[in-house]
Formats: structure tokens, sequence, C-alpha cells
């Protein structure tokens, strides 16, 4: 067995359902905190549950928001549920009006001219430095309504700003993370369009270079439902020479690891990956620091293994859920920050859409909460 | 480790593993594209749809693979392969005689674009990176033709530049390979990392205004040990469509200022409504370029690449049987078994002439007709291709505007002049469609599904192998499985229903492109199964006047008019992911039009033949009107009317 020695996030805080209510109550309660809440404007019937939960507790400090509004250069992308859109809007005016705060709309430029996919650019253009965050003690990243391509880069940009902050007067804000998951609203999120080809994402790139070719490739796929599409691409550009699959297990539904195998067992096993059983890893699918733990020991692992032969390039593809691809994402930000070549790949899409009774789906009380904290006060004592 | 199944899915150059077993699976027909005089003399240009078989030619040329093949020289399968490239001068008994080092612009050159610089010093990042990324190739290509390790032997290679080329300062004039991979490396690591970095842009790198590196890896100053490394270099840049449209043409103005002594071969994907002649100054093609456009000339060749077909399949078929089965043709039945069809053929013949006799009425016009067609022997099927053809004809001459007298009988040699083989291929389409018999099976017809793009062929050559496979394991006697033609058809229909469906996760604008592609294949179905068959064998296709392909092209008219925008991009992406197929400057009635073809797989599931020649003209408006509706249900159902 690997150990992994010296992982930031070893020790870590997270807290959902219940507790994410009762945390919150008394991290506000107890003093005056000034919070800086990030989310995305979408269609997802969860935008505003998380801040109307935060922002409804008691407490003294500031309570504004930035909210990412995504402009696509097209303007001739059909917009689904446009309705919902409207509805978001109105409701988190409404819900940070209550408190006093101020909305701050941001533009997350979706393409640039050449036909790029440029959202991850400009997410992590957001914030160019903490000096903007001064004022809040406490920086709150939504991620339930933000595509993938832009809460990686924004979630990055704030822990490098962060780990680069010097030494001041006034500590750096502490940062977390909320995602409000909810699996069956998940799988009627269906991508549409998508690029014809995968990409790394930006800023978890950079190691496909010429002095890196004859490197071998090892791909950890974070696996998630209907994806079947996103991986062929994946897998078409990245040509792996290792695959080590990541199951949600333990989860909720405890045959969800099954499924998923039954899903992409040709894929897997009789296609020309031939994965091994024994590559394939596993993690809480609400835990992302689990996540974080299995994918780092797998790294290092290769990396100790494949030394002999002058290293390898890791790819990691979340497209599972939120929790786990935040697990990934804490994964590839240390390992890059450690001087390892591991990238994260994903395949863009153009659009997504609700599929299924939108009204059912929106109604039904679900959905449980999780804070996840990255930086911060409960780190540096 | 990587166990392979079916070969078939093995469908690109990169996971085809080692390079012998790459090489015993290329078949050697696809040289025939290269101009065996001019191959070395000048700029070569590939260019297909996806899948096309770009890559693996670019790989042939690379260090490993002819390093294999002269290892493996006269051994078959390799033998064919080595003969064809030795009348390429690529290859000798000494060995290889062409250094080629194959570089991708599909990592990072794009994303270049979107730094917050100005343009120019854009342009000169992109031109350093470039250089940077030639010369770590080429020093790799180079010590794996000496069998070196790269990068520890960099020490061995020399290089010099070619005399009158100015290089940026801090790079020598000559020196070891070490020296050149240390500035090379460095210089693309630092552009990749600010090209990936969250930071602002922090470290001065310097920009390149020329492509210097050509001068400096040229084949009579690259040595190793002292001692010319090859005859020739070719640098070969694969994916270029995928640099930004202002990098593509930086690429081509620096190409075409200067002659320089390496050998330049460019990869890309045809993309009609975007991609220009590479060289504005005169016509350069032949004198300085060779471009390649490998569907056209499989197209125009078409017996040529079902030879290759051929060829592929089988090489991977003996790979995967170990011996036990030589030929995948053999393998697929090219015939209906008449048992197959005898239940549904039985009274059909009846059932045919008394349809005709009641739509020729009391005339006397055809009784001569009829009587030819009754004298005519042969098997049910062919008597029934041959009454249905005959009903076609009748049904023309009775929606002929300028009738003939009743009392007249229309003769035998005018059935003879009326009765083409488009009529007979009219027919059996009918009359398979009618009876419900199978139409798309066999191996010509599979390569005909195949639209000229290898890809899509082994794609669909994977589904009839898992079958032919498993036949194998379950036969109890030794012999070659055969699948029988329903079969066959089948699992296409299958594979290509199952291909539509994805359409809308596949692409970009998916909603647009699936309109498009069922108004086409509407149309199509229409005018096809019209009875008096006009377009026979029928219509895959549609045509646009050259004239509006500009506009389509225009800036400033897409900017003012939505519907002709989406109608822009859902072309242009239904040929860049080979939905359509494109073909320019067709003239027909006296003017000039793109052809838009479907996919021929597509034409499967419109139940439509595979030829090409058949298409509509449409007007602009009239596509935006598929788009802006959506699919018409009514064309549908006035098709499924006749049947």
């Amino acid at each position: 067995m690997v150990l992994v020695k010296d992982n930031r996030w070893s020790n870590y805080f997270m807290s959902h359902g219940p507790d994410f209510d009762s945390f919150w109550d008394g991290y506000l309660g107890r003093s005056e905190r000034n919070l800086m809440f990030v989310l995305g404007h979408g269609f997802d019937p969860r935008m505003c549950h998380a801040i109307s939960l935060i922002f409804g507790k008691k407490g003294k400090g500031l309570r504004d928001c930035i909210a990412l509004h995504y402009q696509d250069d097209s303007k001739l992308q059909p917009q689904h549920h446009a309705d919902l859109l409207e509805n978001n809007w109105a409701n988190l005016n409404e819900v940070v009006k209550k408190v006093g705060g101020n909305i701050l709309k941001r533009g997350i430029k979706m393409q640039s001219k050449g036909k790029l996919r440029y959202a991850s650019i400009s997410a992590a253009n957001v914030f160019d430095s903490l000096d903007q965050l001064s004022d809040y003690t406490d920086i709150i990243i939504d991620v339930s309504a933000m595509p993938r391509g832009v809460y990686f880069p924004l979630i990055h940009k704030l822990l490098v700003l962060i780990d680069n902050a010097q030494e001041k007067v006034k500590p750096n804000p502490n940062l977390h993370i909320i995602v409000w998951e909810d699996q069956k609203l998940d799988s009627c999120i269906v991508d549409e369009g998508l690029e014809e080809k995968a990409s790394y994402l930006h800023s978890f790139g950079a190691i496909e270079l010429e002095t890196t070719k004859d490197m071998p490739i090892v791909w950890i796929p974070v696996l998630g439902e209907g994806q079947s599409e996103q991986l062929e691409k994946i897998r078409a550009f990245i040509n792996p020479n290792e695959v080590c699959p990541l199951l949600p297990f333990p989860s909720i539904n405890p045959r969800r690891a099954d499924a998923l195998i039954a899903e992409y067992h040709h894929f897997l096993f009789f296609g020309e990956l031939s994965v091994e059983p024994r590559s394939i890893i596993y993690a809480d699918e609400r835990n992302p620091f689990q996540a974080y733990r299995e994918i780092r020991k797998t790294i290092n692992h290769y990396d100790r293994v494949m030394d002999i032969i002058g290293g390898c390039k890791v790819a990691i593809s979340p497209i599972s859920s939120k929790l786990l691809s935040i697990g990934a994402l804490l994964a590839a930000y240390e390992s890059r920050k450690q001087g390892k070549l591991v990238g994260v790949t994903h395949v863009e899409c153009h659009d997504y859409r609700i599929e299924g009774d939108v009204e059912d789906l929106i109604s039904a009380a679900r959905g449980v909460p999780h804070e996840i904290w990255l930086a911060g006060e409960c780190y540096e004592r | 480790m990587m166990v392979r199944r079916n070969p078939f899915f093995m469908r690109f150059s990169e996971r085809l593993g080692s390079d012998a077993n790459f090489l015993k699976l290329f078949s050697p027909g696809v040289l025939d594209v290269f101009p065996p005089s001019t191959i070395w003399e000048t700029t070569n240009v590939i260019r297909s749809s996806p899948g096309g078989g770009k890559t693996s030619l670019l790989r042939l040329f690379t260090p490993n693979s002819l390093l294999a093949l002269h290892a493996h020289a006269n051994l078959p399968p390799y033998d064919e392969l080595y003969t064809r490239l030795r009348e390429l001068d690529a290859i000798q008994d000494e060995g290889p005689t062409v250094l080629g080092a194959m570089i991708s612009c599909a990592h990072d050159f794009s994303y270049l674009e979107d730094l917050p610089l100005e343009d120019v010093q854009k342009e000169r990042l992109f031109i350093s990176l470039l250089n940077a990324r030639i010369v770590l190739s080429i020093l790799r290509s180079a010590l794996t033709m000496q069998r070196y390790k790269f990068p520890d032997d960099v020490k061995k290679i020399q290089l010099s530049c070619a005399p009158g080329i100015e290089l940026p300062k801090g790079i020598p004039v000559q020196g070891t390979g070490s020296d050149y991979y240390a500035w090379a490396r460095q210089l693309e690591e630092d552009i990749c990392k600010e090209i990936d970095s969250v930071l602002p842009f922090t470290k001065a790198i310097p920009g390149h205004g020329t492509l210097f590196s050509l001068w400096l890896v040229n084949s009579e100053s690259l040595l190793c040990d002292g001692a010319r490394i090859a005859k020739r270099v070719a640098v070969m840049l694969d994916d270029v469509h995928e640099l930004a449209p202002r990098q593509r043409k930086k690429l081509i103005s620096l190409i075409s200022a200067t002659r320089s002594p390496t050998q330049l071969w460019i990869a890309e994907r045809l993309e009609a409504l975007s991609t220009e002649d590479w060289f504005s100054e005169g016509n350069k093609e032949g004198r300085e370029r060779n471009t390649i456009y490998l569907e056209l000339h499989w197209r125009e060749h078409h017996s040529r690449f079902e030879k290759f077909a051929g060829n592929v399949a089988d090489r991977r078929t003996d790979s995967a049987s170990e011996g036990q089965i030589t030929s995948f043709a053999g393998c697929l039945s090219d015939v209906i078994e008449p048992t197959e069809i005898e239940r549904r053929l039985s009274g059909a013949i009846d059932k045919q002439v008394s349809r005709i006799r009641e739509r020729a009425g009391s005339t006397r016009k055809y009784n001569e007709w009829i009587s030819l067609k009754e004298e005519v022997k042969g098997s049910p099927y062919d008597q029934l291709v041959e009454w249905r053809s005959l009903e076609i004809l009748i049904e023309r001459d009775l929606q002929k505007r300028q009738k003939t007298f009743d009392f007249y009988e229309l003769t035998e040699e005018e059935l003879q002049a009326n009765e083409k083989s488009n009529v007979r291929t009219g027919a059996q389409l009918f009359m398979n469609k009618e009876l419900k018999l199978p139409y798309y099976y066999g191996f010509s017809r599979l390569c005909r599904m195949a639209s000229s793009n290898i890809d899509q062929f082994l794609a669909l050559s994977g589904n009839l192998f898992e079958v032919i496979t498993s036949a194998s394991i379950l036969s109890l006697s030794r012999a070659v499985p055969r699948i029988n033609a329903e079969r066959q058809e089948k699992i296409l229909k299958q594979a290509i229903d199952k291909k539509w469906r994805e359409i809308t996760q596949m692409v970009p604008n998916a909603s647009d492109v699936r309109c498009l592609l069922e108004g086409i294949g509407n149309l199509c179905q229409v005018e096809t199964y019209k009875p008096t068959a006009p377009y026979a064998p029928g219509v895959t296709g549609i045509a646009i006047l050259m004239s509006d392909r500009e506009k389509l092209k225009n800036p400033e008219i897409l900017e003012r008019n939505e519907l002709y925008m989406r109608l822009a991009n859902a072309i242009a992406t239904c040929l860049a992911n080979n939905l359509l197929e494109g073909r320019l400057n067709h003239k027909c009635k006296g003017r000039e039009w793109m052809v838009l073809y479907l996919n021929r797989m597509f034409c499967v599931h419109f139940d439509l033949p595979l030829d090409y020649g058949g298409f509509r003209e449409k007007s602009l408006d009239d596509l935006c009107e598929w788009i802006g509706k959506g699919s018409s249900e009514s064309r549908k159902q006035e098709t499924a009317a006749w049947f």
C-alpha cells in the first residue's frame, strides 16, 4: 500500500445534510463574517438553495454576491429553460436584497472569435488578486449551477492566489465550496452538442509537450452515468497506456457502482482498454476528500513505478458528480504544484437541458447540501 | 496491459500499438495518392474528412515505422508495403532514406490566441512554439533513426544552420544537439506554462518572425556522430485545421514566402466552407505543392477504394483469426439466397402483374411491353425486377404531357431505349422496399456505405466482424462463417440508426444539424420513391449555387441574417463531422453548384440508394425553412402513402 505523506488535505473539514445547517448557524452566529457568495446564473433549480439558507442565518457582516452570467457569442444557441433562468434571477435578487447585500454581475465569455471554448479562461479571470476580496472574511463558491469548465479554473485561481499571498496584516479569506447534491436532478441534466474533441481544461493542461511525448499516460476517469460519448472522445484524445477508473462506492444507492460497471462494461473490459479489475479505485460518492486521497495515491504510485522509464503523465477526467469532481480538482492541483505532469481532460458541450418533468424536479424537496472548507482558519491553526 | 479483441475497432493510427502491428494492418494501396515524381520535391498537403487516414499516412514515414519495416522487409505481409515505399524512395536496402518528424498542431497552439497580448506578439509566440517543436521533434527522430535514446543522447547530434539565415539571439549557428535541445525545451515549457497559467503573463518570452528551424534541421547539416543521417528530412504537421485561423494563414504565408531546404508536409481536415487554396499567388499546384484530397481520390477511383478497403479488412481479419479467416469479403454473402425470400416472393409476381394491368387500364398501348415481360425467364426475384421496371416506365409514360393515341402500341425497341440500367437499379430499390427484401448487403455495398472514408468503413465492418467472430466460435465445423444478406442489413441498419440517434450528442449546433439532415433525407426519400422514378436510381443530396455559398461565407450577411448564420454553422458542422459530403463547382444546367450529398450511411437510414449523381437544387431560403421549422412530417407521410 502506498501511503501518501504530506497531503495538504489529509485533515479536512466538510459537513453535509443537517450538519451543514448547524455548521453555518454556529459559524455565522459566533462572530461577524463578511461573506462573498459566488454562484453561476443558470437554469439549475438549485441555484438559490444554498445562498437562501446561508444568507438567511442570523449574524452580522456583509452579504454580497457575484453572479456569473454565461455569455455566448453566438446568439443562435437555443436557450433551454429561459423561464427557469428568469425565476432564478428573481429569487436571487430577493434573497440578497432581503439582507441588504449587493449583487455584482460578472460575464463569463463562453467562446472567443476563433470558435474556441473560452469559458475556462474567462472563469480564471473573474478574480485577479485577493485585493478584490479584501473586504471579505469568507468566499463561498456554490458550484451547483456551474459547469465544470467554469468552476475548475475559478477554484484553481483562488487557491493559487491564497497560496501565493504573502504574510499580511490581514489574514487570507476562508475558501468554502458548496455543492447541493441531487443525484436525480443531476441525472436529468444532459449535455447537448458535444465538442468534437476532448481537451485539457485551462490551467490543468500543458502536459502534452514534445519533450513528454514518449511518456506513458495514465488515465483516471471518475465515472458518472450517461457519459459514454464523452469517455470515447477523451480516450481517443489522450490514448492512454493505463486506465484506473474511479467508481463511487460507497454510495447512497448501493448498486450504483455495479450499474456504472454494467453501463461501461464493454468500453472498459471488452473493448480496447481491457481494464483490470484491480485497477479500479473507489471513493465515497459524498466525500470529495476521499476521492482526492485515492487519486493522489494512484498518481504517486504510478509516478514512483514509472520513474525508472522517465516518469509518466496522468490525465484525470472528472465526468461524475460535482463532489467527486471537486476531489479530482484538489488532487490535480496539489500534484501539479509538486511538479507532476497531471492534467484534467473533459469534453466541452455547447448547451445543457433538463430531461423529464421539469416541474416535478423543481417542486420535490430533495438534495443534500455539502460544505467543503478548502482554505483558511481551520487549516492555519 | 491492453488486449485487442476486435481489430476493426482499432481505428486510430495512435492506437495501433506497436509499429510492427501498425505496419501489418497498413494497406499499401493508399500510397497511390502520392505522385512518385514529385513526392519529395514539393510541399505535400493531405486533406480529408475525419478518419480519412491522414495521420496513418504521416506515421508511415516516421523513423519507428520505417525501421520496423526495414527489419521485416522480405516477410509477408510487410513485403508489399516495403516494395511500394522502395518505389517511392522512402526506404532502400541500406535503410530509410527519409527522416520524418511528425508534429501535432492540436495541442496548445490555438490557445495562444486567448492570451491577453497584442496580435503581433501572439503571432511571434506561435512561430516560436513551432520552431521549438520542430527542433525537438527532429532531434527525437534523428536519435530514433540512429537507435539512440532521446533525450539522453542528444549530444551525438550536430546541427548547423544553412548560410544566409539570420537566427535570433542566443541560438548558435552551429552546435550539438544538447545546445539546441536545452534551448527548444526551455522555450516550449515557458510558452506552454504561460498559456496554461491562471496568473498574468510574467516571463519575457522571445517571439520569432521566421521558421528558421527548417533551415537548421536540413538534411545536409543534420549529422549524427559526424555522419549524415538521411537523404532528406520531412517535417510533417498533423491536424493543421486545429490552428486558429490567423495562425493557419500565417503558416501559409511563411511557407509561401521562401522555399526551405527541409520538406514540409501538411495534414488537415477538409472544410468546404472555410478552406481556400493554400497559395494565393499564382497557381503553384504541382510546382510547389501536391494537394491530395483522400476521399476525392477514392471516389474517383472507387474500385481502388474497394480494393484498398478489402486489403485493410483482410489484414485485420487475418490478424484476429490467426490465419483461420483470410478474406473478410468472403464472410459476407453478396446474393440473396432464394430460401431467405421465398415466402415474400410467393404471389408477388401475380400481384405486380395485376397492378400493372390495372394501371394500364383498357389501353392497348402497353400490350407488347407486357407480353415481352411475360416471356422473361429467370429466378422469381429477377422476374420481379423486370416487372417493376416496366411499372416505372408505364408510370412515366402515363404522366407525359404529350400523349399518344391509345391504339398505338409501344414497341420492343422503345422499351429497350427507355429501360436503362438506372431504371433497373431504381426498380430493385422500390421492390426491395415493398417486399422488405434486403438491399444493403455484400462487400461492394459496404464499401459504398463507407463514403470513401476508411474510418467509417472500419466502424461498419467492425459490427459485422463481431458476428463473424461469434459464428466462428460457435461453429462446430471449421467452415468459414458467412453472414446472409438479411442479417448483414439488420446489423448495419442497427449500427447506423444508433449513429443517427447520437447526432444530437455528437456535434455542436445539434438541433440545426439534425433538422438539416432530416430535411435533406426526407426530400431525397420523396424524390427517389416517386412512382416515375424520375431520378433513378435515386436522389441522395441537394445542391446550392456557388454564389449562395459565397453568401454563407460572408460575415456581414451572416450578421444580418440569423437563419443564414445557423444554416452556415450547420453545414460547416456537417462537413467537419463527415455527415455531409461536399463537392464544389459542380456544373449543371449552365450554372455552378456546391453539392451536398448525405453521408452514404445515412442513405441507409433513409432507405436510399448508395450511388452518387442524383441531387435536387435548393435555395438558401428552402434550407432555412427546414432549420426554422424543423423536419417536415408531411413529407414522410407523403412517402408512406405510396407503399
